[in-house]
């Protein structure tokens, strides 16, 4: 009896030593191996078959989905990625030798190793015609609608058996083949786009929209966010791409000043009297003369506003990462009488305390903790002590991303005082015509 | 249907106490002391609920937690973090690893109640969502 009871332990102990070893060598979320782990099943199919094709695809060279969406929608969509990947398989695109992985455990990164048509071996045109049937199916496996703006690049790579070599370094040798046929990829497509984007900023084709917030108590207004995009079904229709763009090209300066001043010349026709506006301001606007400057009071007063109807909202990733640099420039212009919220709190935070020495006057949660928390308790404890901090240092709470009505009963009732999003009220587009009338 | 909690602490006062009031509110109580034994009782009893403190020696809450959520028979099973710990920073990773609450100590045993009951119900009406 005794002797059993210590079998069962062993059994127990192992099985957890067994689990926390396949955790290194599986991907939980996309229930996919790594390289590591399908390596040596790559090496027999390279010996017996002579030839094998590596195509690779990388999620993650496009804009930060994870920053700007949060890692639930990230890993959703990757599982999604995972499961088209497998879809290959029944359409015949893949064989069952041909192997699939991923780069590492959580990795937005995937190989395929294909042995090619049966009989002859698989050359670098066929790889090549392949690799383009693939591509071109799983882009349309992507989520399409407007969502999550995913996109991802893909490279190749045909290894060939080499007695001379360990063909387990061929292998790794062809991953950073097709990984850097990819980035090439990534690399001209980004030059491309960055044209693209020179232009629009010269031509200030940005589309601005109203999003209002409001009390949720009396579901009075207490004013409007406003963000910009850029034109309709462009490939800078989705404001994190367009603003990633522009920050890795050298020109968010540039896009922040067009949208800033487009902001605060629709302000006069559309925002109610003693609403306030919330402008996404990024850190080195902070700095910039256009904003750090004093012409920046005028130019709101100019509009009939007081600087304390402006509220400047910085990311919180900002808020954490650049607090030194940019605190004076936050301070100054709170002297100034500017009004500051922290933008997509609860995304990622690293550190309360920094948030908390910015004083801000609005704390905004992000979609990713407002999403569902009816149905999370975990969410709506972590909201309760982001809103017990809120409330220590005399900063309103605002959830973004109200979507439904258990949503907005549930912040309401954790203490939540302000909300926006569409179960509230959708964004409405500002008429082009009026933002160009200067 | 009596529900089956799994509690997990190194702190034996706590787990003399829980074990005591939960069986009181007509719980099956079932107890461990360190996250091994934890992944073995999870393993036998398939409890409903797992409270899972984290501060522990050997194997924390966390690398508890992982293990639970990576294996299929435990993986369903609703985990709430208990922990002296107030940071915001730890209920993220709570989130991140699969917890379905974080309960900080000392807590007042209604609130305790309230949050085991509320999971209890929340499990009920995802059941019925699946379905």
């Amino acid at each position: 009896m005794k002797a059993q009871a210590l079998q069962g332990q062993d059994y127990f102990r192992l099985r957890a030593e067994w689990l926390r070893l396949r955790n290194h060598a599986f991907d939980a979320n996309t229930q996919l191996p790594t390289l590591g782990a399908v390596l040596d099943e790559v090496r027999q199919l390279v010996d017996d078959r002579g030839s094998v094709g590596l195509v690779y695809f990388d999620l993650g060279s496009g804009p930060q989905l994870d920053v700007s969406h949060g890692w639930l929608a990230y890993d959703a969509l990757l599982r999604g990625f995972a499961h088209s990947l497998r879809g290959l398989a029944s359409e015949g695109l893949v064989g069952p030798r041909d192997r699939l992985a991923t780069l590492s455990v959580r990795s937005d990164k995937f190989l395929l190793f294909l042995e090619g048509p049966s009989g002859a071996p698989l050359d670098s045109g066929s790889l090549q015609a392949l690799a383009l049937r693939l591509r071109e199916r799983l882009q349309r496996s992507l989520p399409g609608d407007g969502t999550l703006p995913a996109r991802f690049c893909d490279g190749h790579a045909l290894l060939h058996r080499d007695p001379m070599l360990r063909t387990e370094r061929l292998i790794h040798r062809a991953l950073d083949e097709a990984m850097l046929m990819s980035w090439r990829r990534h690399a001209s497509e980004q030059d491309h786009r960055a044209q693209g984007l020179d232009a629009l900023i010269d031509r200030g084709e940005i589309a601005c929209f109203l999003q209002p917030i409001v009390h949720l108590g009396s579901l009075q207004l207490l004013g409007h966010e406003i963000f910009s995009r850029g034109p309709v079904g462009s490939p800078y229709e989705d404001a994190e791409i367009l603003f990633a763009l522009a920050e890795r090209t050298g020109r968010l300066v540039d896009l922040e000043r067009l949208c800033r001043s487009r902001a605060l010349l629709t302000v006069r026709r559309h925002l109610p009297p003693g609403a306030k506006l919330f402008l996404n301001t990024s850190a080195r606007a902070l700095n910039d003369s256009d904003v750090a400057g004093a012409g920046f009071v005028r130019l709101v007063e100019r509009q009939g506003l007081a600087p304390a109807d402006v509220v400047l909202e910085i990311n919180e990733r900002v808020a954490f990462e650049g607090r030194n640099d940019y605190g004076a420039a936050l301070r100054q212009l709170k002297r100034e009488g500017f009004r500051i919220a922290i933008d997509d709190m609860g995304a990622g935070f690293s550190s309360l305390h920094s948030v908390v020495e910015l004083e801000p006057d609005y704390m905004k949660f992000d979609v990713a903790l407002v999403r569902n928390i009816d149905r999370s308790q975990i969410k709506r404890s972590l909201l309760e002590t982001l809103v017990e901090l809120a409330s220590k240092i005399g900063a309103e709470v605002i959830a973004e991303g109200i979507e439904s009505e258990p949503e907005l009963l549930a912040v309401h009732r954790i203490g939540v005082g302000l909300g926006q999003g569409r179960h509230l009220a959708p964004p409405t587009a500002v008429p082009a015509g009026d933002a160009a009338q200067p | 249907m009596r529900k089956k909690i799994l509690v997990v602490d190194d702190e034996d006062d706590i787990l003399k106490f829980l074990e005591l009031v939960l069986a009181e509110k007509g719980y099956d109580v079932v107890t461990a002391a360190e996250g091994q034994e934890a992944l073995t009782r999870a393993q036998l009893e398939h409890p409903d609920l797992v409270l899972l403190d984290i501060m522990m020696p050997q194997m924390d809450g966390w690398e508890v937690l992982k293990l639970l959520r990576v294996d299929e028979e435990t993986a369903e099973i609703p985990v709430a973090m208990l922990s002296a710990r107030t940071e915001a920073r730890d209920r993220v990773q709570g989130l991140q690893e699969g917890a379905v609450d974080y309960i900080c100590k000392p807590f007042s045993l209604s609130e305790l109640l309230g949050k085991i009951e509320a999971i209890f119900a929340q499990a009920g009406v995802t059941a019925r969502d699946s379905k």
